[in-house]
């Protein structure tokens, strides 16, 4: 027998989305936000009860911190859990969520980071920039609507559902969707090399004679140039003490400089 | 080109009001392009606003905010670099002489405004402990406001300030130094790409990155099709791996 009705369970997942990060701070990350989503649920199992109301509280502000749609998921359990087992439950679901937050972050990151970050925004990139066209934006603004409106609440659903047997019976097929997430992404980083990398070699003069680099690189291989940047780039980032902004600063440097030289031209 | 002052107003609360959404509900508001699209709108040149929105998103498609990470902000670039670019002309250079920059010093807002939300969750943990549950949800509510200011104010500031500053930095640019910045521009998108393929598996993956690259480079795919392409990779690997897997461990 359900104690909560679907709206509240649909009021609750949306709390969850509206509230999961607006209060994410440095020292509990997205647990303000947990606690605050949770405290409707509290008050109503543990109301009357005030030991337990009090435990749940203070259980439901540890730090907490996944991907927010994953999180549905999560939160979608914990209610399912604690509805069932009431106060008993409270340890059971502070286990489940500080063990499941990690591998959903992961998984979360690279299927929604590589689909939508990735997928859909060089979609929307290549035509903005290339075509001068909004279709590729409308596209993505579709996809972002997809998930906050199908399916954010479907995965509140399963885990509401579900409860813990989710995490058995859906543990390959996520791993199986986060692979081929996966290859989509890598997929469409090749095409993104080709298409958004301009790295178009000037000409050198030498004994008398000028060479045209740019014809040469293209002897070699087309947007040889860029592949060649990429492949500098990957090495350098996993060298000791490389970060992302020293990155962005050393191919600004290359580029200031070279372009100077003209052997970098537009 | 300088603003009218409602431009500026308008621009501020939305780069506000966007960031909330980025947080919550995330329909794209705080996205770069969109961003962009919009302010154009508000400048009364949109394609400007979509080119500038789509060359700054190229360089961030690898950058995921993963595990509450700062990254550079370059959704206030696309503002500022739409707002004072004027038209297309010389819009590459502008976008790495003034948008660069500006992505990565509102970097520091990001940092403050998770910071300064500590402060609420203080406050809240003393309203657990009196079990004042209004209070503990005003507390997170409360976290909204360094979060909208912390792109509010750069928004405010850069377009209140930096018009001016443009125009003087612009005559004492030497040309071959702007010849420079217009050449990042172009092959700036390198780094947002290497950021991916060192999170992704990639050497595991190499096959789809060669195949992408190939079909663009060689066969001049274009990039919709490519997608397409590696969406039917992606349904055959995913058929594959859950017709022969026999359930198992997350084990990420």
């Amino acid at each position: 027998m359900s104690k909560f009705t679907k709206k509240e369970l649909r009021a609750l997942n949306f709390r969850w989305i509206w509230q999961s990060q607006i209060g994410w701070n440095y020292e509990r990350m997205q647990g303000l936000g947990y606690l605050s989503t949770m405290l409707p649920v509290i008050e109503k199992l543990y109301g009357k009860d005030a030991k337990a109301k009090d435990y749940a509280l203070r259980v439901h502000s540890q730090f907490f911190n996944t991907q927010p749609a994953m999180g549905d998921i999560i939160v979608g359990m914990d209610i399912a859990i604690e509805e069932a087992g009431g106060a008993n439950a409270i340890d059971t679901v502070a286990a489940i969520k500080s063990s499941l937050m990690g591998p959903f972050a992961g998984i979360g990151d690279t299927i929604f980071g590589v689909i939508g970050g990735t997928v859909f925004g060089s979609i929307a990139v290549d035509l903005a920039v290339n075509s001068r066209s909004y279709v590729g934006i409308a596209i993505w603004t579709i996809w972002n609507l997809s998930v906050l409106f199908l399916l954010r609440p479907l995965m509140f659903d399963l885990g509401y559902k579900q409860g813990v047997t989710l995490v058995t019976t859906m543990a390959h097929k996520l791993r199986a969707l986060t692979e081929a997430a996966v290859a989509l992404g890598v997929m469409v980083v090749g095409a993104m090399i080709s298409t958004m990398v301009g790295v178009k070699f000037g000409a050198i003069t030498a004994f008398g004679n000028t060479f045209d680099l740019q014809v040469l690189a293209n002897k070699i291989l087309p947007n040889f140039g860029a592949v060649l940047l990429v492949g500098l780039c990957y090495w350098l980032l996993g060298r000791k003490g490389m970060n992302s902004n020293k990155l962005l600063g050393i191919v600004i440097a290359i580029a200031l400089v070279l372009g100077w030289f003209k052997l970098l031209i537009i | 080109m300088t603003l009218e002052l409602w431009q500026v107003v308008v621009l501020t609360v939305w780069a506000g009001l966007a960031m909330l959404d980025a947080l919550s509900f995330n329909i794209g508001m705080n996205g770069i392009i969109q961003t962009g699209i919009f302010t154009g709108l508000i400048v009364g040149n949109p394609e400007l606003g979509l080119v500038v929105g789509g060359t700054l998103q190229s360089y961030a498609l690898g950058i995921g905010t993963y595990g509450g990470a700062s990254i550079p902000n370059y959704t206030t670039a696309a503002m500022f670099v739409t707002a004072i670019a004027g038209g297309l002309d010389n819009v590459e250079s502008f976008i790495t002489m003034y948008g660069i920059p500006i992505a990565t010093l509102t970097i520091m807002f990001d940092v403050a405004a998770r910071f300064a939300n500590t402060a609420f969750q203080h406050a809240a943990d003393r309203f657990v402990i009196t079990g004042d549950v209004k209070k503990i949800e005003l507390m997170n509510w409360l976290g909204t406001i360094p979060w909208s200011l912390s792109r509010a104010l750069p928004v405010f500031f850069a377009l209140a300030f930096g018009p001016e500053l443009v125009t003087q930095i612009n005559k004492a640019v030497p040309a071959q130094l702007l010849a420079g910045f217009r050449v990042a521009g172009k092959i700036l998108p390198a780094v947002g790409f290497t950021i991916l393929l060192r999170y992704l598996p990639t050497v595991k993956n190499a096959a789809y990155l060669i195949l992408g690259f190939v079909l663009v480079s060689y066969m001049a795919v274009p990039v919709l099709g490519v997608s397409l392409i590696g969406g039917a990779a992606a349904i055959l690997i995913f058929k594959k791996l859950t017709e022969s897997a026999q359930g198992g461990d997350i084990d990420e």
